[in-house]
């Protein structure tokens, strides 16, 4: 196959699919030839010669046929199996290409103080809370993978989302460049999720991926008013250790960290200037035991020195040591997902007293056909004193504690579609509880 | 009497034979190129590679895996005993996994188990599954738990499967 672009390998074989499929019913129309003049032949009564049928039987016709025909399946039966010889040279590129999107709707009780209208929403998971009820789109995700030589690929997501102004805007979410020396150092260089646990390395911005409709709060994405450095640009080595049954995976990741500001222009991750000259580092470990497939726990440490953009804000806030301790086990198989994460963030001011933030979220769904309720419960708390939190987002809006269940039923009412409700019962430091209901129609294609 | 006797031992060994081969008809075997050096895997370890979890075989040669088609009896099969996946999960499976950046693609999916026999009889580290009874010299048969296809206690059924 040429170089092209296809969605998975389905449609590689496309091509050739039909044309199978005219091969094997002119083979079976064949066979079914093939058998009946067997049969003729075999049925056929012994003849008497006789004045009016005076010479033997002359079978040559029918011999004649059963030649060809042989001959015609055995033909056919060699373009069949020659299908697979012909994949079997790769080619370079060979790109894959997936998309996801949804569309959304959301309403809650939550009186956004100071705030009129549809002003100055609070960013808060999927959408925003504090607002009118709203139909809202969510992202388009555009999702590329290309092999490029035997052990080189790239990954690129680009997402294409509306934000509160109503505009849309264009991010590249992901782009990496991998090389895989083998099975225990994969190499990637480029924008990429950091380890710091499993959602945020199993699940990106294809919602139709998740069960639930948003990600779990402390792990939102730094532009939609998350607290986590969930994406490092940079380095990523990362691979499974030799470790028996136990199946060790590590990653070690160098990059830009997050940066810290009061300007609500600037994008946390810092993909192209970084406001420091030291860089974040991250290691992970998890095991996936052969002993309970599906059971994946583990750990990281992440630590950044970061100092903060202080220009344009009376509220100076000094350089800090940022540590992140992670711990996450989840059992995920086809029917059960049960899903905990925690991480603490110890943020450590220049002469000052460090700061404790826990966080942890915790998932369960269960599968039933087509149906799959679930529940989750997040929880973080930011110590009202972090002032790395309070120069971001708002006024720091994600000072305090912050927590609540959500119950929600997802229907997968085709294989590549699927519908999820959700109800969210809000308890955030500084404003009144909420109800919110939030519907979701998502697609892969 | 004696001819009874022979008879009936006859006509047993003929009935143990066709059902040897009915098994065997009826085994999904796992074939790999000539070349490699695997001979045997055991079942948690086909799981890895066939959810590719193990991207190397033990030459160093990355696997390729090669699939049947959605629908076949041969994937059907290898959904029960070695994903123990339904269709969409699997569909669901790979893509995340390649979502996830752990792998590149699903594996390939081919008409029947002669296509796949011929895929992996001419791609280094091409892995696949087809029926027992396809498989011939220009591929090798993989041992599951140390048991080839046929014998007994072999772990791979193709249910309803009709010798060809």
């Amino acid at each position: 196959m040429a170089p092209g672009i296809s969605r998975g390998n389905d449609a590689t074989n496309q091509v050739s699919i039909d044309l199978v499929r005219r091969l094997m019913e002119r083979l079976d129309r064949d066979e079914q030839e093939l058998r009946d003049l067997r049969k003729q032949l075999a049925d056929r009564p012994p003849e008497r010669a006789s004045a009016a049928n005076p010479s033997p039987p002359d079978d040559s016709q029918l011999r004649q046929r059963l030649d060809s025909d042989e001959k015609a399946i055995t033909n056919l039966n060699a373009q069949v199996a020659g299908m697979g010889a012909g994949e079997a040279k790769a080619k370079y590129p060979s790109i894959q290409f997936h998309g996801f999107g949804d569309l959304d709707y959301a309403a809650d009780t939550r009186r956004a103080p100071n705030v009129p209208g549809n002003v100055g929403g609070i960013p808060y998971g999927a959408s925003y809370y504090g607002e009118k009820n709203t139909f809202y789109m969510g992202e388009l995700d555009l999702f590329i993978t290309s092999q490029l030589a035997e052990n080189t690929s790239i990954l690129n997501e680009t997402a294409l989302g509306a934000a509160s102004d109503n505009e849309t805007g264009i991010d590249i979410e992901r782009l990496y460049l991998e090389y895989r020396f083998n099975e225990s150092f994969i190499l990637d260089a480029g924008r990429f999720h950091t380890s710091l646990g499993y959602y945020n390395d199993t699940y990106h911005h294809g919602t139709w991926l998740q069960t639930a409709i948003g990600r779990p709060t402390f792990l939102q994405f730094e532009d939609a008013g998350g607290i986590l450095p969930v994406r490092m640009v940079g380095l990523s080595l990362h691979g499974a250790i030799p470790s028996g049954r136990l199946n060790l995976n590590y990653a070690a990741e160098l990059g830009n960290g997050a940066e810290y500001s009061a300007n609500p222009n600037l994008d946390q991750v810092q993909q192209d200037l970084s406001f420091t000259d030291s860089k974040a580092v991250n290691f992970a470990l998890f095991a996936k035991p052969d002993w309970l497939p599906g059971l994946q726990f583990g750990g990281n440490f992440y630590y950044d020195s970061i100092t903060p953009d202080n220009s344009g804000t009376t509220n100076v806030v000094p350089r800090n040591d940022q540590c992140i301790f992670g711990a996450h086990a989840v059992y995920n198989n086809p029917q059960w997902e049960f899903l905990n994460e925690g991480c603490l963030i110890v943020d450590k001011p220049v002469g000052g007293q460090a700061h404790y933030n826990p966080a942890f979220y915790t998932q369960l769904a269960r599968k039933f056909g087509v149906l799959t309720p679930y529940a989750r419960f997040n929880y973080y708390k930011i110590s009202l004193n972090d002032k790395l939190y309070t120069i971001d987002w708002v006024d720091g809006v994600n000072k305090g504690f912050h927590y609540g269940p959500s119950l929600g039923l997802r229907y997968d009412f085709t294989a590549y579609a699927a519908v999820k409700l959700q109800y969210d019962y809000l308890v955030d430091y500084g404003f009144n509880n909420a109800s919110r209901i939030n519907f979701q129609a998502c697609f892969t294609f | 009497m004696r001819e009874n006797m022979f008879i009936l031992v006859l006509g047993g060994a003929l009935a143990a034979g066709f059902a040897s081969a009915q098994d065997k008809a009826a085994d999904l075997a796992i074939v790999v190129n000539a070349a490699c050096s695997l001979e045997n895997v055991s079942s948690a370890e086909l799981v890895k590679i066939f959810k590719a979890q193990r991207t190397t075989n033990p030459d160093g040669v990355k696997y390729v895996l090669a699939a049947c088609q959605t629908g076949t009896p041969e994937h059907s099969a290898a959904l029960k005993a070695i994903y123990r996946m339904t269709d969409s999960d699997y569909e669901r499976y790979f893509l995340q996994a390649t979502f996830a950046g752990s792998i590149q693609a699903a594996p390939k999916a081919f008409l029947n188990g002669l296509s796949v026999r011929q895929f992996v009889a001419a791609a280094p580290g091409a892995i696949g599954y087809l029926r027992a009874s396809e498989a011939d010299k220009s591929v090798k048969v993989v041992r599951i738990d140390g048991k080839a296809p046929g014998e007994l206690g072999y772990p791979l059924k193709i249910r309803g499967a009709n010798a060809p």
